[in-house]
This record gives structure tokens, C-alpha cells and sequence, in this order.
């Protein structure tokens, strides 16, 4: 008798365990994919801010900001809207802005600003991995284990003067 | 012995059975959920690649309106990226029905608006998501910016 009850209820337990994982699962994959999407959209609008100071700047006579100033400029807004990452400064490789590296450390994103004289264009790219709660099983672009990428690149046209 | 047997392999049966019932509604719910954020997410992207876009038209001096055209293209195919986001769907038009005398009229209007609609069309059809949002989504968003009020005229233009 009291190994029935005893089996009975070694039972519950392992379908309370089955069950939870899978609605722990569940309820932080849809908790990651909220948080992710607000990262991405605050990367996206610092993007947008960065690119316009850089393209404002690009037909001055000091020309296009480096990538410092467009940094200083966005940094408390990434600062506050990036969830598990920090934001650092990127320069330039080669006068290009680096492609996302699967050998970037995981909670760092990287801000880079670039001028492109003979295309005439400016660029301004926020790349990098945040921490992730769960492994992504959303179909999810890039991805390594326990990171999700950001990888947004601006790109506008510096201001053309009539000859 | 048997009668109580027969009860606890039904209560078993039962729970396997609600699992069952319960555990399709929550994975459909939390990919209802997850589609619904990455469209939201997709909407932001075209929101702020549009507005870069439709700037461009500034770039050039006024009267230059195949490269201003040009410039609104190209700024916004590399500006647009997502995770979702079809290819060949990435478009945006400033037609002239909707004002734009910047861009098509032949003498400079201060004050005019450049307006201009961005169009994506998000795919869940390679991933998981697709198993509950088994439609494409068209998203459009559109912009419009004031022309400043001093331009350079491009050569043979009248300003």
C-alpha cells in the first residue's frame, strides 16, 4: 500500500519536473525575445542619433567626427537601454567599421562611426553579443551559445556640394 | 486492490492527458507571442530607415533628382537589416502624388515637404514562429521631412 502511495507520488514529481521545464523554457525564451527586441530597438534609435551627428558634421570643415564623439554622444542612451550589455567605443579597421566577430566577448557592444570619402557616405555600426537567458530557438539570425548578436549598420550620404 | 489500480493508472492517464491539452496552447502562445515582438522589432528598424532615407534627399544639390532618388535607395537597402525580414522585399518610393515638389518640380520650393513610404515584408516561414504566424507581414512606414531653406542649385537648375 505504502509503495503505491510512495510510487504515486514519485510520479507527480516527475511530471511536475517535465512539465516546469518546459514552461520555464517557455516563459524565459518569450522574456528574452521582449528583452532582446528592446535592446535591438534602443540600438537602433542610438544608430539613428549617431548617424545624423556624424552626417551633420561630415561636410564641416573638420569633417566627419571620429568614432569618440559619436560614442560620447550616444553612450548614456545605449548605457540605459541596452539589457546584458555595456557599450564600448570601436575604431575603425582599415577605414572600415569590423564585422560581428564570433571571438567579441559576450556582453559588450561596440559603437564605430566612419566616413567613406570617395562613396560619399558615413556610416555608423553598433555590433556585438548580449548575454542571453536561454539558447535561442526562434530562428534567430546569428547566435552563439548563451549570446544573441546586434548588428545594426547606418549608412547615409554626406551632403554633395554644387560645383 | 485491482479498483484502486485501475484509479491510479486513470488519474496518470488524466494528467498525461491535460499535459497534452494544455502544453499546445502555451507553445502557441509564447510563438503568438515571440512573432508579435520580432513585428514590433521589424516596424522600429523600417521606422528609423525610412526617416534615414528620406533625409537623403538633402544630400544632393537641389535640381538633382535621379541622385537624390538614387541616394533615398541606397541609404535605405543598407540601412534596413532584421532578423525576419525578406529580401527582395526592402522598397521605398517618394511618389509624386504625395507632394514631394522638392524633388519633381522645376523651380526650388522652400518649405515643401519630401515625403516618402518605406515597405518591408517580414517571414516566419524558415523558423518555429512560422508554425502560428503562417502569413507574411507587410509593414510600411512613412516620412516626412521639411526642406531646408537655403539649398545649392545643381548647374542649369533655376533656384
Amino acid at each position: 500500500m505504502r509503495q503505491g502511495a510512495g510510487r504515486g507520488d514519485g510520479q507527480a514529481m516527475v511530471e511536475f519536473a517535465l512539465v516546469l521545464a518546459v514552461v520555464l523554457s517557455l516563459v524565459l525564451g518569450c522574456t528574452q525575445i521582449g528583452l532582446y527586441a528592446l535592446t535591438r530597438g534602443t540600438a537602433i534609435t542610438a544608430a539613428e542619433r549617431g548617424i545624423y551627428i556624424a552626417a551633420g558634421a561630415a561636410g564641416s570643415p573638420t569633417g566627419p567626427p571620429a568614432t569618440a564623439d559619436v560614442y560620447s554622444a550616444i553612450r548614456s542612451e545605449l548605457q540605459s537601454g541596452l539589457v546584458g550589455a555595456t557599450p564600448a567605443p570601436m575604431a575603425p579597421v582599415d577605414g572600415v567599421c569590423p564585422p560581428l566577430s564570433a571571438s567579441w566577448p559576450v556582453g559588450v557592444v561596440y559603437v564605430c562611426a566612419v566616413a567613406h570619402p570617395a562613396a560619399g557616405t558615413v556610416e555608423v555600426a553598433i555590433r556585438g553579443w548580449v548575454s542571453a537567458l536561454v539558447p535561442p530557438g526562434f530562428g534567430l539570425g546569428s547566435w552563439r551559445t548563451g549570446a544573441l548578436a546586434i548588428n545594426i549598420d547606418d549608412v547615409v550620404h554626406s551632403a554633395v556640394f554644387a560645383p | 486492490m485491482t479498483g484502486r489500480h485501475n484509479g491510479r493508472r486513470g488519474e496518470g492517464a488524466q494528467s498525461v492527458v491535460e499535459t497534452a491539452l494544455v502544453l499546445p496552447f502555451l507553445i502557441v502562445l509564447a510563438l503568438g507571442f515571440a512573432g508579435a515582438i520580432f513585428v514590433l522589432d521589424a516596424t522600429t528598424e523600417l521606422r528609423s530607415a525610412t526617416g534615414l532615407a528620406t533625409s537623403a534627399a538633402f544630400s544632393v544639390p537641389y535640381g538633382a533628382t535621379s541622385q537624390a532618388l538614387f541616394n533615398i535607395n541606397d541609404t535605405f537597402q543598407r540601412s534596413v537589416s532584421g532578423p525576419f525580414l525578406e529580401p527582395g522585399s526592402l522598397r521605398i518610393t517618394c511618389p509624386p502624388s504625395e507632394g514631394n515638389q522638392y524633388l519633381y518640380s522645376a523651380t526650388y520650393q522652400p518649405d515643401t515637404v519630401v515625403s516618402c513610404q518605406g515597405t518591408v515584408t517580414v517571414s516566419f516561414s524558415n523558423n518555429l514562429i512560422g508554425l502560428v504566424w503562417r502569413w507574411n507581414v507587410t509593414l510600411q512606414q512613412s516620412a516626412q521631412l521639411v526642406a531646408p531653406p537655403f539649398r545649392q542649385c545643381a548647374p542649369r537648375v533655376t533656384c
